[in-house]
């Protein structure tokens, strides 16, 4: 019974491929399962996770939001250049705090705007995702920043250990900030598994309608989900400034993209209603495996961005056949019980 | 009177987009000291407005049908970029006029099959597959684009047969630029089919209620298709009227209109939760975007950033407008 649920799960089925195409490149290249490549791995995991999860939550609401890579992209900057203008030394998390707020009223504008016109959730962040970039590059004058502030700078340098491998002499080093990766990964399981809000968050994306005579607050959850997706989205743009040691404004171009991918691959239902947030970190994996691995796997890079839609629809395919399939399931049972009552009414 | 005052109150989403154009016309006209309404800038207003509007156009019918075209401008990138290399290919050296003008006719025709293709394989993942407009043309898009990457590998085609960009910028009776002609012929056609045909009634209907129209007997799945495959079909025109304005084909040249016919369509009246929506608010709505942008090139001081972050505010402003006049109109 167990074995046949786990069969059931589209987790199991990610980590599967996941696991086979690490064998694959590994068998291709013999350097996959080395320290450092896999350091590496989990490195250019940290921006995207954290990004993922954040959107996770909107996406099983029903919602989608493409501004989360330019909220962090307003965040990064403004932050950066708040820090250089006032000479700021003090510690680092004051940044962070500063992001965090920045993100979750910008996310907050999207979830109000999104409550209140009950329009399309793309064309809505779709026009203040156009407003944060024009700010950005306008308002901001913002295109590179080479030389951080010094708290930012400490951040950059700090690793929590570093490897070599012995084959190839490559070393790499795990930085600080897995750690925000780890924390967002826990506090979305936590909300969505066992917080009423995440339950509320679930029966949004299922049926707004009934959700809303079930007694849930369907306006107010809209606006969370938002608000903690740009908080997500602030936080992750300074940790990419710490991770590259520069802040740039092309970092997040296509992210929006290909986080959606992710998160579907994961196995949440674009419509809303499901998936999970360790699916959501498989997904994140299982993109990043194939994106970094692209030319082991004889693609081509300038066929990337093919590689990305392919996998969105095939992830989305699966699940707009799992919804249909279900659908059918409903009504004929519904056609069945009908059946039954005209019999029993003969 | 009565039958003005009647007009106005059918028609209150275009007389209030006619009452922006002559603002925005008469703004402009003042901001640059009457320099704006010369019969130059007029005709390049008229030259640069159809690249967007028959982009839009498509994106019209999609979102009347309840859905959303974001693989517009991946669709003239691509078939923008297919069009030149088959241009390159197909142009005898020393051709004469008519025959030049052949090819040319024979490219449009080819590259706007192309554009349905491209349609019909969004339409099919959208109305047979199941998968949210949405996602499905966010997903396409990157295919069709990451096709139009692959091919060029990011680089342009240049050195283009001088004919498409002559006759891109030819002007018929010197008034008329010929974008313009193919923006109205597009714009007619596009009107035709919503307003005179059942193909226009269902889409219509599908956007209004996807079960009802289904449950009435309409094949929603063609419907559908069909819908994706204009939409194609339209954008591929935008991409080489593109390729005829730059002289050269590039993957990236449509990048900057995907908000920009979004925003049209909003302005336009058309409802993004489908069913709603009008062509010659279409027309009025491209005119006043190009004025503006035309307008925002002219003063120098304002960098293209801006321009981001201005479409980006009039397309929430208009959102909001449209909302709130809706409900207030319904709550009478």
């Amino acid at each position: 019974m167990k074995v046949k649920r786990l069969l059931k799960r589209n987790e199991f089925y990610v980590a599967l491929i996941i696991v086979v195409l690490s064998l694959l490149i590994h068998a291709k290249s013999g350097q996959f399962f080395t320290a450092n490549n896999l350091v590496d791995l989990a490195r250019s995991l940290i921006v995207p996770g954290m990004m993922a999860s954040g959107l996770f939550m909107v996406i099983a609401s029903g919602n989608i939001d493409v501004s989360f890579p330019y909220t962090a992209m307003l965040c990064m900057f403004s932050i950066t250049k708040l820090f250089q203008i006032m000479d700021y030394q003090g510690p680092v998390i004051l940044g962070f705090i500063l992001a965090a707020v920045i993100g979750a009223l910008l996310g907050a504008v999207n979830g109000v705007l999104a409550a209140w016109l009950k329009l399309p959730t793309l064309i809505i962040t779709l026009g203040t995702c156009t407003i944060y970039l024009g700010f950005t590059q306008g308002v901001l004058k913002s295109s590179v920043i080479s030389v951080l502030p010094a708290p930012l700078a400490d951040m950059a340098n700090t690793n929590l250990f570093s490897v070599r491998s012995a084959a190839t002499n490559l070393g790499s080093s795990m930085h600080i900030s897995i750690f925000l990766l780890i924390a967002t990964l826990l506090i979305v399981g936590f909300i969505m598994r066992y917080t009423m809000l995440g339950r509320g968050i679930y029966a949004v994306g299922g049926d707004p309608v009934a959700a809303e005579r079930v007694g849930f607050n369907v306006k107010a959850i809209t606006v969370f989900v938002f608000a903690f997706c740009g908080l997500v989205g602030g936080v992750t743009g300074l940790t990419q400034v710490t991770l590259s040691g520069m802040c740039q404004i092309n970092f997040f171009d296509g992210y929006e993209m290909t986080i959606i991918a992710a998160v579907v691959l994961g196995g949440a239902n674009i419509a809303g209603g499901s998936g999970s947030v360790f699916g959501t970190f498989l997904g994140v994996l299982l993109m990043k495996l194939i994106s970094n691995n692209l030319i082991l796997l004889g693609i081509p890079t300038e066929w990337s961005k093919l590689m990305t839609g392919v996998l969105i629809i095939l992830g989305v395919c699966v699940s707009a056949y799992k919804m249909v399939s279900a659908e059918r399931k409903v009504t004929s049972n519904i056609l069945k019980a009908a059946d039954g009552e005209e019999a029993a009414h003969e | 009177m009565n039958s003005i005052g009647k007009y106005l109150n059918k028609e209150s989403n275009n007389a209030r987009l006619l009452l922006m154009l002559l603002i925005t016309l008469a703004g402009l006209a003042i901001a640059t000291g009457g320099s704006f309404l010369s019969v130059n800038q007029m005709q390049l207003v008229a030259y640069l407005f159809p690249e967007m509007g028959v982009m839009s156009l498509g994106m019209m019918l999609a979102m009347i049908s309840g859905g959303i075209d974001l693989t517009v401008v991946a669709v003239a990138d691509l078939t923008g970029i297919l069009s030149c290399l088959l241009l390159k290919a197909m142009m005898p050296a020393d051709a004469s006029l008519p025959v030049q003008l052949c090819v040319l006719l024979v490219i449009l025709l080819s590259g706007m099959i192309m554009g349905g293709i491209c349609g019909a394989f969004t339409g099919t993942l959208i109305a047979r597959i199941g998968i949210p407009a949405m996602v499905a043309t966010l997903g396409a898009s990157d295919i069709i684009l990451g096709l139009a990457v692959g091919i060029t590998k990011g680089s342009s085609i240049k050195e283009l047969p001088e004919i498409l960009n002559l006759a891109v910028n030819y002007r018929i009776f010197g008034i008329l630029p010929v974008p313009t002609l193919l923006f109205a012929i597009c714009a007619g056609g596009v009107a035709f089919i919503l307003n005179k045909t059942a193909f226009g009634f269902k889409i219509y209907m599908i956007g209004s209620n996807k079960d009802a129209s289904k449950y009435s007997g309409v094949d929603n799945k063609k419907v559908l298709t069909m819908t994706y495959i204009i939409s194609g079909m339209l954008a591929s025109v935008s991409g080489i009227l593109m390729c005829g304005h730059f002289n050269s084909a590039r993957s990236d040249f449509g990048k900057s209109y995907l908000t920009p016919s979004i925003l049209i369509c909003v302005l336009a009246g058309v409802n993004p939760n489908g069913g709603k929506g009008k062509v010659s608010g279409m027309v009025l709505a491209v005119i006043i975007l190009q004025m503006l942008s035309s307008g925002f090139a002219l003063f120098q001081n304002i960098s293209d950033y801006y321009k981001n972050l201005i479409w980006g505010a009039v397309l929430i402003l208009v959102m909001i407008i449209n909302v709130v006049s809706e409900r207030r109109k319904n709550g009478k």
